[in-house]
């Protein structure tokens, strides 16, 4: 994060020595102050104040590039133009490689549908490496219900790579790439995601893995620390975001469902309501079908703001398993019967993925 | 002019006032002012320059600045406002309820829940103000300030290659157009080296940023389009005290609104939508309270209804509050479905 | 006020200046607080000059040339009171009239409740249908001078094919003056320098109208933080209103926005120090199911708060809604 101290950015010395008496030592003690309340604050005229703000904005500011340079970088540096390949075909194809590096991409579901299962799964895949598909690099997983099964990660290893995975001591590499952590509370939790940084360093980590992420913060912070909550879960999600966009990583979260009796959230707007309230209401449906409706992620519309990626596993009322995408930006809404296997998640390529095809692809 | 009112640091304002200066002409001598209230004669000078200095003349012989109506009246603006032209949102529905599209010297906010569609109408407007002048369009390029992280590299370049077909292809109706200088100038390569890409992370940078914009502008004044994506989000937490929120948000959106006035550009602001406890439950309102509400000039509010998207201008000075339908596909933001073709004007 | 010496008054020579700098009176602000008898006594043998007593009297005389006069009530019944009107029937029946000449006049609601579109319905009107002209400092950005045209066009309505009346349109567009600026100092400056212009013309001037959409958004970011500065700037913008208002008889119309009150309601912005600078504070309203807006008399000096008005915007401008309820106590 950016927390630039003013004494690295060479200002001349008599204004760095007010700031400093004012104890303004950091950018951000700065930029969080209008540009009347520093000139009463330092008592500096105001064309002075206006240089060494300039001065302080020019360090502050991150560089710009153009979108073709990006481009042409991550097309030459990273794998699948920036992607980690499920190994689910079809959902990898729709996806454009995988679960993209450097966003936070979620998997709600209901408890018992696949989603620490797919965890583990995507966990196996970071660490084969390139030629297999894999990144070749070890994982990070911080999980908090104690639902990590090393056995079952190297059962769905065994199945999936057979050929590779024959004896005890590829399992055993595999298990050394898997850093797993166990916070006890959201304390903890925090404290080992600012500590994040340097491990990903050590252990060349190309995945993170929270599982989950509504856990600990439910139980610790209940319906009536509702605000301390949202305040944790922001401090989560840009610690996060950071970690991805930094390192060109994918993060992935799993999250619970949770039905509509569970919060105070009351649905659409009524349009006649009988004096306008302060601000506009803004009818909001969350798409198509009956059985989205019901199913909102917990967490709320602030954590929903800061997943780029969303896939539902749910189980339909006649007993199959469908992956959906609900949030991508680049993703059409499909959705892809799978099965749960030996080998994690597997796609049911006996039934076609339905969705809104149409002439156009839409997006959701 | 009265002391207090000058931009003055407070121990320079507490001499003046000391010295019986609580008002002060521009026609002072610095050498007097600098006696009287003892302070050096820069400092003095420094003062005096503070002091706007009014062309009074006699009425009749001349114009006086403040009842100067030449260039800024009601008139001249409206000549300019015609000749304004807009940067489309490849949805004609849309296009039509904001009066063509989205509109320059004017700042607008777009807010909406997560999923339904803000970073991809943003990035299909930093594509669009891109296409070229003899196509009707302003041949711009775009800063997009990134704060969440939801730009994505392979949806611009989607888009951007649909609109390069789209627009070849328009070109090829018109006879006039020269097809082998737009080839150089439309193709995938250079719309993605003219947009400008600034990834936030924080409130200091979001703050530093929008101070330097002025600057960028003047280095690179081609620029036509700014999107910052999301202007919400470091603001959302992190901040104890509520009124400091406040005050920096109002005087980051005076900058804004001053820059779009000085510069022939459009402002996007991209805004997220929050959970407000009232009476009958919970509603979805855009973030940052009602003082953000007055940062922007046009607010697009964009919703889910009945699986279908849509969009609502809930405030505009000059445009009617209307709705209409859009649909995001592998091309971008386009028209919505025959079913929900029609634009509503309520 | 001044510095003594720059008044100009010839009576006040050096020697005088000195005599009352030695007692630290070097402004007429500072001669008023000081007793006159002290000052004598404390000058001496030299009160008794008449030099001195020369300076007193003339300085006595130049500080009651400069307070406006006494008038008693009946001669203010007597003085003309004019109105603008808004051109919106419903809303000019609210206020007897429309706005008052000479007194400040606030517009207090939420996001979108009509505010911007008064001002512009104000400012068209005052310049077709009154024949004066407008400034409008915009702040926010809102000003449309489409907007203004179809309202003009509205006023105009079939006539406005003729060739005579679309001049009368240019015109009226041309004595709307637009300023926009995005900081209080140049507002303050802005004012300062109206100020200025119209001491040296007012005869000439046929502006009647000061617009300014909004006060609260160059206010509100410099006031809170450790320093009272932002006070002193808005009771500054308070006080060049008020002068400017009744000093050349021009009516003021202003914008502020809300902030949260008690239980929910929402209440003007910029605080209890603020409420006495504008005469008349209406509060508007939108109910979006009926498209109805409602505007309602937070405080007036001569009007009751009992009444409301409706009214609809349509292309053409503010129309009216007749059946304004009245709001029971």
């Amino acid at each position: 994060m950016s927390r630039k101290l003013l004494r690295s950015m060479n200002l001349p010395g008599s204004t760095a020595n007010v700031f400093s008496a004012r104890s303004l030592h950091s950018a951000k003690d700065v930029l969080c102050k209008t540009e009347l309340e520093l000139m009463e604050l330092l008592d500096m005229p105001l064309p002075v104040l206006s240089s060494v703000l300039a001065r302080i904005y020019d360090c502050v500011c991150p560089p710009y590039r153009s979108v073709l340079s990006l481009w042409i970088e991550r097309n030459a540096k990273e794998v699948a133009g920036g992607h980690l390949p499920t190994g689910l075909r079809e959902l990898d194809h729709v996806m454009c490689g995988g679960v993209p590096f450097g966003l936070i991409t979620e998997v709600v579901g209901a408890a018992g549908v696949g989603k620490s299962q797919m965890c583990l799964m995507l966990s196996v895949l970071t660490a084969m490496p390139r030629s297999l598909g894999g990144l070749d690099g070890s994982v990070i997983y911080i999980d908090t219900e104690h639902k990590f099964s090393p056995g079952r990660m190297m059962e769905i290893a065994q199945h999936k790579f057979p050929d590779i995975f024959r004896d005890a001591e590829m399992l055993q590499q595999l298990a050394l790439r898997v850093l797993v952590l166990h916070p006890s509370s959201v304390n903890d939790l925090m404290e080992s995601l600012r500590a994040l940084e340097k491990a990903i360093i050590e252990r060349s980590a190309r995945l993170i893995v929270i599982d989950s992420v509504a856990a600990l913060l439910q139980s610790e912070y209940g319906r009536d620390r509702i605000i301390e909550r949202q305040e944790m879960l922001g401090q989560q999600a840009t610690i996060l975001k950071f970690l991805a966009e930094a390192f060109r990583i994918p993060v992935l979260v799993t999250n619970q469902v949770r039905t509509k009796s569970d919060n105070q959230w009351s649905g659409p707007a009524s349009a006649n309501a009988p004096h306008d309230a302060h601000n506009r209401a803004i009818p909001i449906d969350f798409g198509e079908g009956g059985l989205e409706q019901h199913l909102t992620a917990a967490l709320g519309t602030k954590w929903a703001h800061s997943v780029n990626v969303r896939l539902v596993l749910e189980c339909t009322v006649s007993g199959h398993y469908l992956i959906k995408i609900v949030k991508s930006p680049m993703s059409p809404s499909v959705s892809f019967p799978y099965r749960l296997t030996q080998g994690g998640l597997e796609l049911d390529t006996d039934s076609r993925p339905s969705g809104h095809i149409k002439k156009e692809e839409t997006f959701y | 002019m009265e002391v207090v009112t000058l931009p003055l640091p407070p121990s320079l304002r507490s001499k003046l006032q000391a010295a019986g200066y609580s008002t002060i002409d521009s026609n002072v001598s610095p050498v007097e002012l600098a006696r009287d209230v003892c302070i050096t004669h820069e400092e003095a000078l420094g003062i005096i320059k503070l002091i706007p200095t009014s062309n009074v003349s006699p009425c009749g012989t001349g114009a006086s600045s403040a009842l100067d109506f030449c260039g800024q009246n009601a008139w001249d603006l409206f000549r300019h406002e015609k000749a304004k032209r807009r940067i489309i949102t490849s949805c004609h529905d849309l296009d039509n309820i904001l009066g063509g599209g989205i509109c320059t010297k004017e700042v607008t906010e777009i807010c909406g829940v997560p999923g339904v569609g803000k970073t991809q109408l943003g990035i299909q407007l930093a594509v669009n103000v891109q296409i070229p002048a003899e196509l009707g369009g302003m041949g711009g390029h775009a800063i997009y300030i990134d704060t969440e992280g939801s730009f994505m590299v392979e949806r611009a370049v989607q888009m951007i290659e649909s609109s390069v077909v789209e627009i070849m292809r328009r070109a090829m109706l018109d006879p006039q157009v020269d097809m082998e200088a737009l080839k150089s100038e439309v193709n995938v390569d250079k719309f993605l080296s003219q947009i400008y890409y600034f990834r936030i992370h924080d409130v200091s940078e979001q703050v530093a940023v929008i101070n330097t914009l002025e600057k960028f502008m003047i280095e690179h004044g081609q620029v036509r389009l700014i999107v910052i994506d999301s202007v919400t989000f470091h603001f959302r937490q992190g901040f104890e005290d509520m009124a400091l929120r406040t005050r920096l948000l109002s005087s980051l959106s005076l900058k804004l609104m001053a820059l779009v006035q000085k510069h022939d550009l459009a402002i996007v602001l991209v805004n997220q939508v929050t959970n407000k406890i009232t009476q009958e439950g919970s509603e979805v309102v855009p973030a940052l309270g009602e003082s953000w509400s007055h940062a922007c000039t046009n607010r697009l509010i964009l919703y889910w209804r009945d699986g279908q998207r849509f969009a609502s201008l809930f405030k505009s000075p000059s445009l009617p509050t209307a709705t209409a339908a859009y649909e995001v596909s592998a091309k971008g933001i386009t028209d919505a479905f025959q079913t929900y073709k029609k634009a509503k004007y309520i | 006020m001044v510095l003594l010496r720059n008044l100009g008054l010839s009576s006040l020579t050096p020697s005088v200046l000195e005599l009352f700098a030695a007692q630290g009176i070097l402004t007429a602000e500072d001669f008023v607080a000081h007793e006159l008898h002290k000052v004598s006594a404390a000058a001496g043998q030299r009160s008794e000059s008449s030099e001195f007593k020369e300076a007193v009297a003339e300085l006595l005389s130049y500080l009651e040339n400069r307070q406006g006069g006494w008038c008693n009530g009946f001669e203010l019944s007597q003085k003309e009171v004019r109105y603008l009107p808004l051109g919106c029937e419903s809303i000019d029946n609210l206020l007897r009239g429309g706005m008052q000449e000479g007194t400040i006049t606030e517009l207090v609601g939420v996001s979108s409740t009509g505010k911007t579109q008064m001002c512009m319905q104000a400012a068209a009107h005052a310049a077709y249908k009154l024949r004066c002209s407008v400034i409008y400092i915009d702040t926010c950005g809102a000003f449309s001078a489409q907007r203004i045209a179809h309202m003009l066009g509205g006023m105009l309505g079939s006539l406005v094919q003729v060739e005579e009346q679309r001049d009368g349109l240019t015109l009226a567009m041309k004595s709307i003056q637009r300023r926009a600026y995005f900081d209080i100092f140049s507002v303050l400056a802005f004012l300062q320098d109206l100020h200025t212009t119209l001491q040296a013309c007012a005869e000439h001037s046929s502006l009647r109208l000061l617009i300014i959409d909004s006060i609260s958004s160059v206010i509100s970011p410099v006031l809170g933080g450790n320093h009272s500065q932002g006070h002193a700037l808005m009771i500054s913008v308070g006080q060049i209103l008020k002068k400017l208002a009744t000093t050349y008889k021009l009516a003021v119309l202003i914008t502020n926005h809300t902030v949260a009150g008690d239980g929910g309601q929402p209440k003007p912005a910029l605080g209890g120090s603020w409420k006495s600078v504008p005469h008349t504070r209406l509060m508007l309203s939108h109910d979006s199911s009926n498209d109805v807006y409602t505007i309602s008399s937070l405080k007036h000096t001569s009007l009751s708060c009992t009444k409301q008005a409706a009214f609809r915007v349509g292309r053409a401008g503010l129309d009216s809604v007749v059946g304004a309820r009245r709001i029971s106590e």
